[in-house]
């Protein structure tokens, strides 16, 4: 079993690229398809995101809501991954993180009570960077911390210019991770996927 | 000791650790907003004086807000907790009978008390006041972020709904921002139950009947993800708008 880290600021398009992941996953064949399960987690006592994805088809979505599964909730993260495990043995779970979350304590939370290594994939708002970067400037880096994979999103709201600025910064965060700029709005490249999942 | 003030001195215990929890809360913030002051000032000196305008605002509010919260009978902030009488059993009419904090069990584990990595959050996060199929207005709190959370019912067709509910999208985030809040993410859902129809025969020679029943029931849900306003700011805000 596979297990995927999607994390990244609030608003940074989590949710949309899942979709398209989670569908890249599945496939278009449902006799080769991928076994994949989506752990969605929300701060907020309502989920939006768990409905929005359970529109979706070929993968099961489980909501874990009133808490942020890389502090306040990780007991039930650790249960719900062992459930899932047990239960469907999937081939891929992905944990779309809240926007609040630093995932690389959730990667940590998985390996030491689990013994299942992870990959974290970060999304970052191109459009807001500069704007967040100053007040939100630890959680932002911090959600960088560790990623394999970075998506900058949003490429179509900003001009080449902010792009490069904003690839300068992401890569003071986090020099080694592998930097790809999407629009979630649009359809993002299968290689993308087929990298993280190698 | 009477159980009317053994009750009462158990909340009023209770709204003491978890104001305490509040205040620790503050003081962690605190010093990590600090610690952040120190770095970028060290980096940009007019961005560090920026920066530490930002977080005094930041601290100042909530301070603010705590105050507010330990006012308050529960630091979560639901419509049924407000109207708490001491004994916590009038509700005032609200139809959240189930909601009765004084039988929340908590076993023996006390939520105040966690330290998950430097992430203070709303200690009551955990009970869910937001069961599906009643209408909710609810604030907690998560480290710097409030979240407001909504669900309310709408009668009238779809498309009707979707237009109703993007105005309020936009009148609460037009509210945040000029609160001088942050917007993290302010999203909503909007749930028709579908058309529904009954067939029905009487005979065997006739065909069925069928009765349309279109839908007119469409459940809004909304939550708002913010930061720099107080707790109290955004339920004003989301109470004015729902």
């Amino acid at each position: 079993m596979k297990f995927i880290v999607l994390g990244g600021f609030l608003g940074a398009g989590k949710t949309s690229a899942l979709i398209q992941f989670a569908k890249y996953l599945v496939g278009d064949n449902p006799e080769k398809a991928a076994k994949c399960v989506i752990i969605e987690n929300e701060i907020g006592e309502i989920g939006i995101d768990d409905q929005v994805l359970k529109s979706g088809g070929g993968y099961d979505v489980k909501g874990l809501f009133s808490g942020c599964v890389c502090c306040s909730i990780s007991g039930e993260l650790v249960t719900s991954i062992a459930e899932i495990q047990k239960d469907l043995d999937p081939d891929y779970v992905i944990m779309e993180a809240t926007g609040v979350a630093y995932p690389k304590n959730i990667q940590e939370t998985v390996s030491n009570a689990l013994r299942i290594p992870s990959t974290i994939v970060c999304l970052v708002d191109a459009k807001r960077w500069k704007r967040l970067l100053i007040p939100m400037g630890m959680l932002i880096p911090g959600q960088l911390e560790d990623a394999s994979v970075i998506l900058i999103n949003k490429i179509d709201a900003v001009d080449a210019e902010t792009l490069a600025e904003v690839d300068e910064s992401v890569r003071g965060f986090n020099n080694h991770a592998d930097i790809f700029h999407i629009s979630a709005n649009e359809h993002i490249d299968e290689a993308i996927w087929a990298k993280i999942i190698e | 000791m009477s159980e009317e003030k053994k009750n009462s001195m158990n909340e009023s215990g209770s709204q003491k650790s978890s104001h305490q929890q509040y205040s620790k809360s503050l003081r962690h913030i605190a010093n990590e907003a600090i610690s952040l002051a120190e770095d970028i000032f060290l980096l940009n000196a007019e961005i560090g004086i920026f920066a530490l305008s930002k977080i005094k605002s930041v601290i100042d509010r909530r301070i603010s807000g705590a105050e507010a919260v330990g006012k308050a009978d529960h630091s979560h902030m639901g419509p049924d907790h407000d109207e708490h009488d001491q004994d916590g059993h009038d509700h005032d009419g609200h139809d959240h009978g189930e909601h009765d904090h004084d039988e929340h069990d908590h076993g023996g584990h006390d939520h105040d008390e966690h330290d998950h990595d430097g992430h203070d959050h709303d200690s009551e996060d955990e009970h869910d006041h937001a069961e599906e199929g009643q209408e909710y207005l609810g604030i907690t709190t998560h480290d710097e972020s409030v979240v407001g959370s909504v669900r309310r019912f709408y009668s009238g067709t779809y498309e009707d709904a979707v237009e109703y509910m993007q105005g309020k999208v936009k009148a609460v985030a037009e509210k945040v921002a000029a609160a001088g809040g942050i917007i993290g993410h302010i999203k909503a859902y909007i749930r028709s139950e579908g058309d529904s129809c009954m067939l029905s025969v009487t005979d065997d020679e006739s065909d069925s009947n069928i009765r349309m029943y279109p839908s007119e029931k469409t459940t809004l849900e909304m939550a708002s993800i913010v930061f720099l306003i107080t707790p109290d700011e955004l339920k004003g805000i989301l109470e004015s708008e729902f």
